[in-house]
């Protein structure tokens, strides 16, 4: 493990470096809106942010992949077709970001890689800084010790804040964020910031309650073991709405689509897309391999906890952020801590 | 920038926030502190922002010459469309014109509709599709309880320790209301369930009867008959006279033998209800859209009063209501026998009153209906001017408005309707505009401008004003949220509200004056002869009904491209029996043959309908499905009815 610098910043000085930074790139922080809910937003002014925030329930992947993406307009008016890509993505600091939501990027930068490497995502995130804090508030719906999703990282971020007070800890997580600590004025952290960190990440772990405990279910669900019935009930529970997809910071499906201005010209883009959904599987022929909404749960629980994918991915679908807890319309059902406990309690196949 | 506002979708009436980057909604996502909506949204309220930017949103006014759409200016498309009505006023009278609202307008502009009806056109004859939806509810509760709108709360779901769902599936039709009613289930309140067809959520709810199509009344009638017989009505419902003699005629084996359903499933669901401390009564169009559903719904009211579940918590009817706003079709007037404020037209203070403020006299009886206007355009009706509404898809019209000398639309889209219109006025979407709207259980709620109009599009409220004044009015160009103050005026309930009460998440509840329970009774009808009876020509009783995603005519739907792919086409259901019969399997091509029409599509084998009846989705844009039932309609409510006689033939 590399040795992470550690720094002392005072809170006024970073949030005046962050104005300064929004003249030029976007700085994008935690807000609060006029209904009193927090969002990341982009900010002018250091007033504008607040600390005071659980986690958003849209969640920040949406600064790397947006919900709504143009790629290119097209004519295919002339002799050949003419294309203009999108503008391309500019500089952003996203300041702020729970550990979970930044586990939710190390998930998303694994399915943007691989064989088919994703430009535009990478273009995004090569010009995106996350400066990350450190959870000292989890919502009643957290569970990220769950899933190594938190409450704070050991690497995954550019800079990495841990709430002291008048201060800041400042861990240097890449080039990225040293550059950030650079142009602060900082002292060393010690040995006594150090153990101050540990015992608040020490009672932010103890106000979890560990619902989610994953591993009876990844092995029940990669020897499939769970019980027809439950799948099918679940089936019958869902509203596929797709809201558990939508705001999971694993979840990166998307749909390619076009907006034809005229018949000759239009505007190709991608937008987010849920598996959740009977749309997303159906196949030209009329044929769905997941017409029915058991085989979409079930499919979307092996994608999140099967062994074969935690192998691939190098861990599992699921940074216990909670969200799916909340806009699951089947409340308390079907969100992963509750399924996770049915397959353990309800669920299981006896062996014969 | 995030925008706090209402789904534009179903009655539910969501908590949505739309997140807006450089005049554009890019996205949807469902508002936590919202007491419907509580944190989450249905696949329609998650994708309410695709249909906004659609590039086939309209952005200029269009003037048809020689059968072609030119584009036009505002100022030209005002004065043509203004003429053109003038012209059939003058020839016809004002009684030849009519005028068909939207239930997803704002409450500012359909109370602004019924008044430009009213007082600028001068007809009798305004509507909008609430007639087909709701009219039994509010021609059924109004003269009983004074309001034609619910008496519950979602809520109220919670703490009720029984909820009686007749002909209705609320986890595809009203979904967060589904949600309130399933985890009332999974918490051990007694969920009774009346319905034909089997529902996802059946195997949850403590027990479900499922009579055949147009036998409900018999059932309800039943219960009633039942409850009395076991004295378990409540001390204070006392029984109005010769009851006990009326409905001994309705024995628990008379219905059981009609419905198909044992005589003791009556009464055992019966028992489940009336001994519960507390119910709520849900109701949809199931009951509404099949034969005496008015006769229904007074039998519905019949058994609150009687079981004293009325005006507590935990207690009252909830009628789904389609549409974001379609109580404010209701409660705004926007109907022709209706003034604003749930008075009917021939309540003769509230005529007068509407008279004097609107400065226009008022008919003493009510004009067409929206089936009579479609029935009768082209001879007694010259004109029409829709705002928002797709007759061809809701009501198979197009061959009606061919027959108009005039036909103004007003929409977002050109959809079937505007493409038969001689002027077409492009209005601005809900993310485009200020105003409130009324959810199904009366919240009124605010729905906020996130971008500027898209092209020249207008919000409803400007586009009446503006076609007003060109007739010669005088209204103030105001915005839509200022008319909010006049629209109070009309409407006492409203009056108790204001801008800054419906702004919160959640909005504000129209109050209702409560009565302590001592409410009259409905009469009880006797069941009436559907008229389109099964026969050995056609076997099946066939039934229609919306879909999960197409509700009312599909227009924001089929321009979302993740709602329009979720049910490409609409399937017909056929039970197991029926298709081992006829050698049919899931997939295959079908052919329905009605006394009307014939509707070719694919077959969806499943034990979800009774043997004997079939269930299709309507939502093909062009009204095939709907020619299927002809012209059957309730008498008194004038609402087209969705059950006939059907056969069934391999294509």
């Amino acid at each position: 493990m590399p040795i992470i610098e550690k720094w002392l910043i005072s809170k006024t000085h970073l949030f005046e470096r962050l104005e300064s930074l929004s003249r030029e790139q976007t700085v994008i922080a935690p807000v609060r809106q006029s209904d009193g809910e927090v969002s990341f937003q982009p900010i002018r002014s250091a007033d504008e942010i607040t600390l005071e925030y659980v986690n958003e329930l849209h969640p920040p992947k949406r600064f790397l992949q947006p919900v709504f993406e143009p790629l290119f307009t097209f004519n295919l008016g002339g002799a050949r077709p003419q294309l203009t890509a999108a503008p391309p993505p500019s500089p952003q600091i996203l300041f702020g970001v729970r550990s979970c939501d930044v586990q939710g990027f190390r998930h998303m930068d694994g399915f943007f890689s691989g064989a088919f490497k994703d430009d535009l995502y990478w273009q995004r995130r090569n010009q995106t800084t996350v400066i990350s804090m450190a959870c000292l508030q989890p919502a009643d719906t957290c569970f990220c010790i769950c899933c190594n999703g938190g409450p704070y990282l050991s690497d995954g971020f550019d800079l990495q804040l841990t709430d002291l007070g008048e201060l800041f800890l400042a861990e240097v997580g890449s080039s990225k964020g040293a550059a950030i600590v650079q142009t602060c004025d900082r002292q060393s952290a010690g040995d006594k910031e150090e153990r101050h960190r540990q015992a608040l990440m020490q009672a932010c772990d103890e106000k979890m309650i560990p619902t989610a405990y994953l591993a009876k279910a990844v092995i029940a669900i990669t020897n499939q073991r769970v019980d027809e019935k439950l799948w099918e009930e679940m089936g019958l529970e869902c509203f596929s709405c797709g809201g558990c997809t939508h705001v999971c910071p694993c979840c990166t499906c998307f749909e390619v689509l076009d907006h034809r201005e005229t018949e000759k010209t239009g505007l190709r883009f991608r937008c987010w897309d849920s598996c959740q959904y009977a749309g997303f599987t159906r196949e030209a022929s009329g044929h769905n391999p997941r017409a029915q909404s058991k085989e979409r749960v079930k499919r979307r629980f092996y994608h999140k906890l099967s062994f074969a994918y935690i192998q691939a991915d190098g861990h599992p679908g699921c940074v216990g952020c909670g969200r799916c807890i909340t806009v699951c319309q089947a409340f308390g059902l079907l969100d992963m801590a509750a399924v996770v406990k049915r397959i353990r309690r309800e669920g299981q196949m006896v062996a014969e | 920038m995030n925008v706090p506002t209402v789904c534009p979708f179903c009655g539910c009436g969501c908590g949505l926030i739309l997140e807006v980057e450089q005049n554009r909604v890019c996205a949807a996502f469902p508002q936590r502190s919202h007491p419907v909506s509580r944190g989450t949204l249905c696949i329609k309220g998650w994708n309410s922002h695709e249909f906004i930017h659609h590039p086939q949103r309209l952005t200029h006014p269009l003037i048809k010459k020689n059968g072609v759409f030119k584009q036009a200016s505002w100022s030209q498309a005002i004065a043509f469309a203004a003429q053109g009505l003038q012209r059939v006023q003058e020839r016809y009278g004002a009684h030849a014109l009519g005028v068909v609202g939207s239930v997803k307008s704002t409450n500012e502009e359909q109370y602004l509709l019924a008044r430009f009806s009213r007082s600028v056109l001068q007809t009798a004859n305004l509507d909008t599709a609430m007639r087909l939806h709701a009219s039994p509810t509010v021609r059924g509760l109004l003269p009983h309880w004074g309001y034609g709108a619910a008496g519950a709360a979602m809520t109220d779901l919670e703490s009720a320790k029984a909820i009686l769902i007749v002909g209705a599936n609320p986890k595809a039709q009203s979904a967060n209301l589904g949600s309130f009613i399933l985890q009332a289930a999974k918490r051990g309140s007694r969920v009774l369930l009346i319905d034909s067809r089997e529902q996802d959520h059946s195997r949850f709810y403590g027990q479900q009867i499922r009579p055949r199509p147009n036998t409900y009344l018999l059932i309800l009638q039943a219960m009633l008959q039942t409850i009395i017989s076991n004295g378990w009505q409540r001390p204070a419902a006392a029984l109005s006279s010769g009851w006990k003699e009326k409905l001994a005629a309705y024995s628990a084996e008379r219905a059981a033998a009609a419905a198909g359903v044992t005589a003791q499933e009556i009464r055992s669901l019966t028992e489940s209800f009336a001994t519960a401390e507390t119910a709520v009564i849900v109701y949809g169009d199931g009951i509404t859209q099949h034969a005496d559903g008015l006769a229904c719904v007074h039998a519905l009211w019949n058994l609150a009063v009687i079981t004293g579940n009325l005006d507590k918590a935990g207690c009252g009817l909830l009628p789904l209501m389609n549409s974001n706003n379609m109580q404010g079709s209701i409660d705004m007037g926007m109907a022709t026998e209706l003034l604003p404020g749930h008075a009917f037209l021939t309540d003769r203070s509230a005529a007068d009153h509407f008279s004097r403020i609107w400065n226009c006299s008022l008919p003493e009886e009510p004009g067409k209906t929206l089936p009579e206007m479609v029935r009768q355009a082209g001879t007694s009706l010259r004109a029409l001017y829709v705002v928002g509404e797709n007759l061809a898809a809701s009501m198979a019209a197009a061959p009606a408005l061919a027959r108009l000398d005039f036909l103004v639309v007003q929409d977002l889209f050109l959809t079937e309707t505007a493409q038969a219109a001689h002027v077409v006025l492009p209005a601005c979407s809900f993310a485009e505009k200020e105003g409130t709207v009324t959810n199904l259980e009366r919240r009124v709620q605010r729905i906020r401008k996130a971008i500027a109009p898209l092209g020249e599009s207008k919000p409803d409220a400007e586009i009446i004003t503006l076609l007003a004044n060109k007739l010669g009015s005088a209204w103030p160009d105001r915005d839509a949220l200022s008319w909010f103050g006049e629209m109070q005026n009309a409407h006492p309930a409203y009056g108790q509200l204001d801008v800054e009460s419906v702004s919160h998440p959640g909005g504000a509840v129209w109050p209702v004056v409560r009565n302590g329970s001592r409410y009259a009774y409905a009469p009880i009808e006797a069941p009436t002869a559907p008229g389109d009876e099964p026969d050995a020509e056609f076997p099946f009783l066939l039934t229609m009904g919306p879909g999960r995603l197409h509700r009312m005519t599909g227009t924001l739907i089929q321009h979302s491209f993740t709602l329009e792919r979720e049910e490409p086409f609409g399937l017909l259901e056929v039970n197991p029996e029926d298709a081992k019969a006829l050698k049919c399997r899931s997939g295959s091509a079908v052919r329905i043959k009605t006394r009307q029409g014939e509707w070719v599509g694919q077959a969806a084998v499943t034990r979800a309908v009774l043997a004997g009846t079939l269930h299709l989705s309507v939502f093909d844009r062009e009204g095939k499905a709907l020619a299927l039932l002809g012209t059957l309609m309730d008498p008194r409510t004038k609402i087209p009815l969705k059950v006939c006689a059907a056969r069934l033939e391999m294509a």
